[in-house]
């Protein structure tokens, strides 16, 4: 290595590591700095903004949501995107709530929502793994196949409301919070302090990274891949199963473009469409700040129908930054 | 016999004689010059858009934004035709607009890199918001009231075909000959199967993506145009969804997700191939959400379908190494 030791070499390396650490600070903390600067620069603006009320109705929101971006989240780390996940949460949360609607047993309500995300991401999964197929484009595939699907059932409910108990579920409170809110810091709480050092996360992370190492050194990297898939399926049918008992009626617009925004929380959050970065905490942050910032144009008067704009314009700038990122690395 | 099967296209285009077959014994409608004037109008502009995305595909590109692009340029026609622009200029610069839109892409996919589904995703999800954004304060029904010769243009017929229909034949065999005679052209395939080497050879591959993007809008902007003038009236519906139809049509026809292979004619058969089975959908009474559920099962059908021959093609090259 004696000709790395040249002068201009040595700047060279320190620039870039320079560099690297300014990328990593970034990406590591990037979004918590973005969603305080959020809150003080909207709080600041419209005081209604800071309300215990506005904010603890965000978090709710979040809170039923969040699901989503933890199995998105886990999927992107591996190199591969679900936008299934939106008819997913439709159909089973209309499903479920369905059944309820027919007397049967909550339990049982959410076990065949959680059976429903489980067969959509096994095929999702399978086809993507056997036949090594671009998971964008299947899962296109299947988000319009399974977006059919819960029209059917809100065909079949045509605006009737789901039964009494159901929509009771999200609306519980513990030591006067709403007990998603809680168990959504549990959550995140667990996953990013408990399990992020475990053998079982750390083993997603070295797969998108390098999946043809991690397969050599004998993991089962397909077998991860597909779990992803069921994962990240069951979990949307979760959060469909909460948000279809909070909106109380069938409605065909539940969950339509949901894909986007989980899939912009993701990336802003740090996740990469390469594979091997991201982190649940870090997305569910974004969700946060994604939530915050349309509730914000909302506050300023924004025409609604910009929103979507907004979203998009995100997407492709967040997207732009993590292919230059990807570069740098590479 | 064995070998006909391996191209999707062959398939299709036996597919498409079954279901006239089919549709013309089993509906009495279906021969009806009503229904077939429906045909037309599901067939055009499904179909200029398709050889657009075909060149795309061919390159190993996608472009998802091209049904915003198509309401988006259609609504941009109908406010400067209301604002009283000559119709020839609205509609030339509604496809300027289409090729501004493609141009975006281009520069996205080319020039920063990014993931070209992802990159289209963006800019259909940014179209989509602008078109509510533009019709947020209009009826239903959008943009209505346009000069009668602008109609004109959606409903006057050449024997017993629509303008649009014409104007799809004749750009077919225009791209068509385009990517097969010219030596430019030809470049789509080279750049598609290989783009490392044709960076390499000296090609100017970012052009190539550019060209098929803005190719790829400008067509869009005509398909929304010519629907406009159809349907008299734009309106937030333009267009919505039909990009997946189109995805899928060129995948059917022959096209592969990664890239190098696809003809025109493949990208005509698909879209046939989808025109008529939208227009059964229609014959028997359907409902919308089940019309859905099984496009969504031809979509993954048929990305199954080309994984399942790169696979076979996988294997037989192993074997030809050992």
């Amino acid at each position: 290595m004696a000709e790395l030791e040249t002068g201009a070499d040595v700047i060279h390396l320190r620039r870039r590591m320079a560099r690297n650490a300014t990328l990593k600070f970034v990406q590591e903390y990037g979004i918590a700095v973005v969603a305080v600067l959020a809150v003080i620069l909207i709080g600041v603006a419209r005081e209604n903004f800071l309300s215990y009320q506005n904010i603890s109705s965000l978090l709710y929101g979040v809170s039923l949501d969040f699901y989503v971006v933890v199995g998105f989240t886990f999927l992107l780390i591996m190199g591969e995107v679900d936008l299934s996940v939106g008819s997913v949460y439709a159909l089973s949360g209309m499903t479920a709530g369905y059944l309820a609607t027919q007397g049967l047993p909550l339990w049982l309500c959410l076990g065949s929502a959680l059976a429903i995300g489980a067969a959509v991401g096994a095929i999702n999964g399978a086809l993507v793994v056997r036949l090594r197929i671009n998971s964008i484009i299947l899962t296109i595939g299947t988000l319009l196949a399974v977006r059919g699907l819960a029209d059917v059932v809100a065909a079949i409910m045509a605006g009737q409301r789901y039964a009494e108990n159901f929509r009771a579920v999200p609306h519980g409170r513990l030591f006067g919070i709403s007990w998603t809110i809680i168990v959504m810091f549990v959550t995140v709480g667990l996953l990013e302090f408990v399990l992020a050092r475990g053998a079982t996360v750390r083993a997603i992370y070295y797969i998108g990274q390098n999946p043809k190492s991690a397969s050599i050194h004998g993991m089962p990297v397909d077998r991860f891949r597909m779990g992803g898939f069921v994962l990240s399926g069951m979990l949307a049918a979760f959060s469909g199963f909460l948000v279809a008992a909070r909106v109380t009626i069938p409605d065909v617009n539940m969950g339509r473009q949901l894909e986007f925004n989980i899939l912009t929380a993701a990336v802003l959050g740090g996740a990469s469409l390469y594979g091997g970065r991201g982190r649940v905490l870090n997305s569910t942050v974004a969700l946060f700040v994604l939530a915050m910032i349309l509730n914000g144009l909302i506050m300023f008067g924004v025409e609604p129908a910009l929103q979507q704009v907004m979203v998009g314009a995100v997407l492709v700038t967040i997207v732009v930054v993590d292919t230059r990122i990807h570069r740098e690395r590479r | 016999m064995t070998r006909f099967f391996q191209s999707s296209r062959d398939v299709s285009v036996l597919l498409v004689v079954l279901l006239a077959a089919v549709l013309a014994l089993t509906s009495p409608y279906f021969l009806t010059t009503g229904n077939l004037d429906s045909v037309q109008t599901l067939i055009a502009p499904t179909g200029i858009i398709a050889l657009g995305m075909m060149v795309l595909l061919i390159c190993g590109l996608f472009d998802l934004s091209v049904g915003s692009a198509m309401g988006l340029s259609g609504i941009v026609c109908a406010i400067l035709l209301s604002f009283g622009l000559p119709i020839p200029l609205a509609i030339l610069a509604a496809l300027l607009f289409g090729c501004a839109f493609g141009a975006v892409n281009g520069f996205l996919v080319a020039t920063l890199e990014v993931n070209p589904l992802i990159a289209t995703l963006g800019t259909m999800f940014v179209g989509r918001g602008s078109i509510e954004t533009l019709v947020a304060h209009q009826s239903l029904t959008g943009f209505t009231g346009f000069p009668s010769s602008f109609i004109a243009l959606g409903s006057v017929k050449f024997a017993g075909a629509y303008l649009m229909l014409w104007t799809f034949i004749f750009l077919a065999i225009a791209v068509h000959l385009a990517i097969t005679r010219f030596s430019w052209g030809r470049t789509v395939f080279f750049f598609g199967s290989n783009p490392d080497a044709a960076r390499s050879f000296g090609f100017p591959t970012k052009l190539v993506v550019y060209g098929a993007y803005c190719l790829s809008g400008t067509l869009a902007a005509l398909a929304g145009v010519l629907m406009t003038a159809r349907i008299e009236g734009a309106n937030r519906y333009l267009g919505a969804g039909i990009e997946l139809e189109i995805i899928i049509a060129c995948l059917i026809g022959g096209a592969s997700t990664s890239g190098g292979r696809g003809t025109i004619l493949g990208a005509v058969v698909g879209t046939v191939l989808i025109a008529l089975t939208r227009n059964s959908f229609n014959l028997f009474e359907l409902p919308a959400q089940w019309q859905r559920v099984v496009l969504g099962l031809v979509l993954i059908g048929a990305v199954v379908w080309d994984a399942g021959l790169r696979a076979v093609k996988r294997r037989s090259a192993l074997r030809l190494e050992v």
